[in-house]
């Protein structure tokens, strides 16, 4: 029987039975994930606090973001999805030291989100300005019109909207020419064009604000807080205009959009009927508010709200449930077929589940459940229906309807437009160059294990980072920038210098499915199919895996052997890729330089590669 | 042996460079002038949209009920103690928040109002500093101000 190179003596000792749904201890949890191709061929670490887990991720740009995870996610998406195994150390805390170090990482996490928020913003600015300049800005002729992405307005206008155009309705919808009418006794006989006409001006008086570089100042501790962008305001307006425009003509959902389901998966009665009846009459009081909010995206509200008000109508007529499609088809990602039958059964307890809210009671929360849970039974049952795999990844958590709208530049001249893009982009500029000072990924000293000992040593250590009276309930300071900056070294660190109480592993899908299968089948004959790509069971190999021949993680003194035949069928997909490249773009050579390349450290008893199960789904239970 | 020395040690250098989790990101543009418009540009930019959208399989409602609350909590305690106190941004984030978590109308949700409240006990507010935003907040309604009450009383 094989056994892990690396942690070998721990893992037999402390290897528990862990079902998925198993839950974490209060405490501290300090968390190693062992390395795989492609997203992180080092390790990653992690903290968690009770179900919360924290990371810091290398993002594009170059930087570590944090991320708050929970962790029956974080685990599926680990061990399953990337085949990887987590292993954790766990230290119990008192109450007022594990709230002061969950509070600082929340911290962390709201401050870094509030700056990379603002950071989307200037760069949608900087966008919309250089779209609407052209490729000459300071030639002569006009500003033109640029496209802008806008959420809701797709439910009506999939094919894009242009707010210039005049929209002409055949078949009125009922629901909305009556709410028009209340709107209109509600706030008078011309409001819906007063409130058009009021948006456009507003939309061509719209300006940039200037931005003053000299007084940006990001910084880690602060929360950067700023009135919505030009590109979010003008976006915005352009909702709400749609969503005027779609009332005052009456306009009914791209049929698409919206969901009949089978009577027989989504039973209906009286009851359900007055309840929706009910909720309806709530939803259209909570939309003839809206165009007097508060708030600047009222718009996005309404063009959903409308929707699902006319989803509501359909259903009480027809007697069948229907909702508003929550269907987003970026990509396809077919669904593993080992969790077809498991995501039948789970979309079916997540309707009952969701059915459990059909009270009078009935908000919009309750609602979205039953509006999730309507989609995926359906997304389930058509699947079914057209002989493929059901594409779960599609179906959203809430409605979106994004669609392109023309986006008329305001009315200026061209000089203006571009002193505003040249004010931006230095503001823009100087931004990048801060959170890089602030966030940026260091090669040596600042890294996923590193960062975490240095919030950690921050949260404990007070203000001057001289209070050391709270770290010895943690243990010694580990030096997050001596060895302890790889992930595994790290993990060994914390072992050595903290209170661990106890530890557990989390095998990844391949050595669990191995674990769970020796007591079925022979356990030689399992190793043997089990341990390589062409006879596997438990893995498929894909395109987003390089090619290899023999999985090396469950091996020892036989990786290095394992580690020829895998650098042998990296080298060759290597050579074929070479011939290839005016065919393919170079994508069989890349593929096989990086299978070259993660077959390396498997010929000194390193291991790295692991293959990946993509297609597979996390299927949240409430 | 040096050789497999250096061999070993530059295996293990390749492990700190490609230490720590690539995030998934596009850095897709949002915007396309008219002449330029294609429908790659197009999917790029609803992915980048739908980023910060999780697919419905993969979070619990409850889960995100809380977290959304939290969030509110957190949020509200840092904003009401941050110099700068534009109610714009404020409004506009938790909207962000909401529309994350699946609620598109923040402000028929009594849920939000609690935690608003919430977060100004959390950020321990004085009373007229706590009177004043409550009432910035609660567009003259009873039941927001009740619910925001609420959150801080308890």
């Amino acid at each position: 029987m094989h056994k892990p190179a690396k942690f070998t003596a721990l893992q037999l000792w402390l290897l528990l039975v862990c079902s998925l749904t198993s839950e974490l201890a209060l405490g501290l949890d300090y968390l190693y994930i062992n390395a795989n191709e492609g997203s992180a061929s080092g390790g990653h670490a992690a903290i968690g606090f009770d179900q919360e887990i924290f990371h810091f991720q290398h993002v594009p740009t170059g930087w570590l973001r944090i991320v708050r995870e929970e962790f029956p996610e974080f685990r599926f998406r680990y061990t399953e999805r990337e085949n990887r195994t987590i292993y954790r150390h766990h230290l119990e805390l008192p109450g007022p030291t594990e709230s002061r170090l969950r509070e600082s990482f929340n911290r962390v996490l709201l401050i870094e989100d509030s700056q990379y928020e603002r950071l989307e913003a200037l760069q949608a600015d900087e966008r919309l300005l250089t779209a609407w300049l052209g490729q000459y800005p300071d030639d002569t002729q006009p500003i033109q019109s640029a496209e802008i992405l806008a959420k809701g307005v797709g439910i009506f206008f999939p094919e894009g909207w242009n707010p210039q155009q005049t929209i002409r309705t055949t078949n009125p919808a009922q629901t909305l020419l009556e709410l028009a009418e209340d709107l209109r006794k509600q706030y008078g006989p011309d409001f819906i064009s007063q409130t058009t006409e009021q948006l456009q001006q507003e939309l061509q008086q719209l300006r940039p604000e200037p931005l003053d570089v000299k007084a940006l100042q990001l910084k880690e501790d602060a929360l950067f807080s700023s009135k919505p962008a030009f590109s979010e305001r003008y976006t915005e307006s352009l909702q709400a205009l749609a969503a005027l425009q779609v009332l005052n003509n009456a306009l009914a959902p791209e049929p698409s959009k919206l969901i009949h389901l089978n009577p027989t998966l989504a039973p209906w009665d009286k009851q359900t009927a007055q309840t929706l009846k009910v909720y309806r009459a709530k939803l259209k009081n909570q939309l003839l508010a809206m165009p007097q909010s508060n708030r600047s995206d009222w718009g996005f509200s309404l063009l959903v709200g409308m929707a699902r008000l006319i989803a509501l109508d359909e259903s009480l007529v027809r007697n069948q449930w229907v909702v508003l499609s929550l269907r987003e088809d970026e990509r396809s990602v077919a669904l593993h077929p080992d969790q077809l039958d498991e995501a039948a059964t789970w979309a079916k307890l997540r309707w009952q589940s969701a059915q459990a809210g059909l009270t009078q009671a009935l908000e919009e929360w309750g609602y979205v459940r039953l509006e999730q849970a309507a989609n995926l039974i359906h997304e389930i049952e058509l699947a079914k229906r057209e002989q493929r795999s059901p594409n779960l990844r599609a179906i959203k958590f809430s409605p979106i309807g994004a669609a392109s709208v023309v986006a008329s530049p305001p009315e200026q001249d061209k000089a203006e437009l571009l002193a505003y893009l040249q004010n931006r982009q230095t503001y823009l500029a100087e931004f990048e160059n801060q959170m890089g000072a602030l966030y940026g990924y260091q090669l040596v000293g600042r890294n996923c294990a590193s960062e975490i000992f240095r919030q950690i040593d921050l949260s404990l250590k007070g203000e001057d980072q001289n209070d050391i009276q709270l770290y010895p309930e943690v243990g010694e300071p580990v030096d997050g920038a001596g060895l302890a900056l790889i992930p595994f070294l790290a993990f060994e660190s914390v072992r050595l210098n903290w209170h661990v109480k106890t530890s557990e592993v989390f095998p990844s899908r391949r050595l669990r499915l191995l674990t769970q299968s020796e007591t079925q089948a022979n356990p030689y004959w399992l190793q043997l199919r089990e341990s390589n790509v062409v006879t596997a069971q438990f893995y498929r190999w894909h395109s987003g895996d390089s090619i290899f021949l023999i999985f090396s993680d469950d091996l020892s003194w036989l990786r290095p052997i394992a580690g020829g035949f895998n650098l042998a069928s990296g080298l060759g997909q290597t050579v074929w890729g070479l011939f290839a490249v005016p065919f393919d773009g170079g994508a069989n050579l890349h593929k096989g330089a990086i299978g070259f390349l993660m077959s390396l450290p498997e010929l000194v008893f390193f291991n790295i590669r692991k293959g990946s199960n993509p297609e597979l789904e996390y299927l949240a239970t409430d | 042996m040096f050789k497999f020395q250096s061999f070993f040690l530059l295996v293990l250098a390749a492990s700190i460079l490609t230490a720590c989790s690539f995030s998934e990101s596009s850095t897709s543009s949002m915007v396309s002038s008219e002449s330029s418009k294609s429908s790659s540009a197009s999917s790029e930019s609803l992915g980048k949209l739908l980023g910060s959208t999780s697919s419905a399989s993969s979070r619990s409602s409850e889960t995100q009920k809380q977290t959304y609350e939290r969030k509110v909590i957190d949020y509200t305690a840092e904003f009401v103690t941050s110099s700068k106190g534009d109610l714009q941004a404020y409004r506009a984030k938790i909207s962000k928040i909401a529309q994350d978590a699946g609620i598109t109308n923040w402000e028929a949700d009594r849920g939000t109002y609690v935690s608003i409240g919430k977060g100004m006990r959390k950020a321990e507010l004085s009373q007229p500093q706590f009177d004043a935003f409550r009432q910035s907040l609660s567009d003259n309604q009873t039941w927001k101000l009740d619910a925001i009450t609420e959150g801080f009383g308890k």
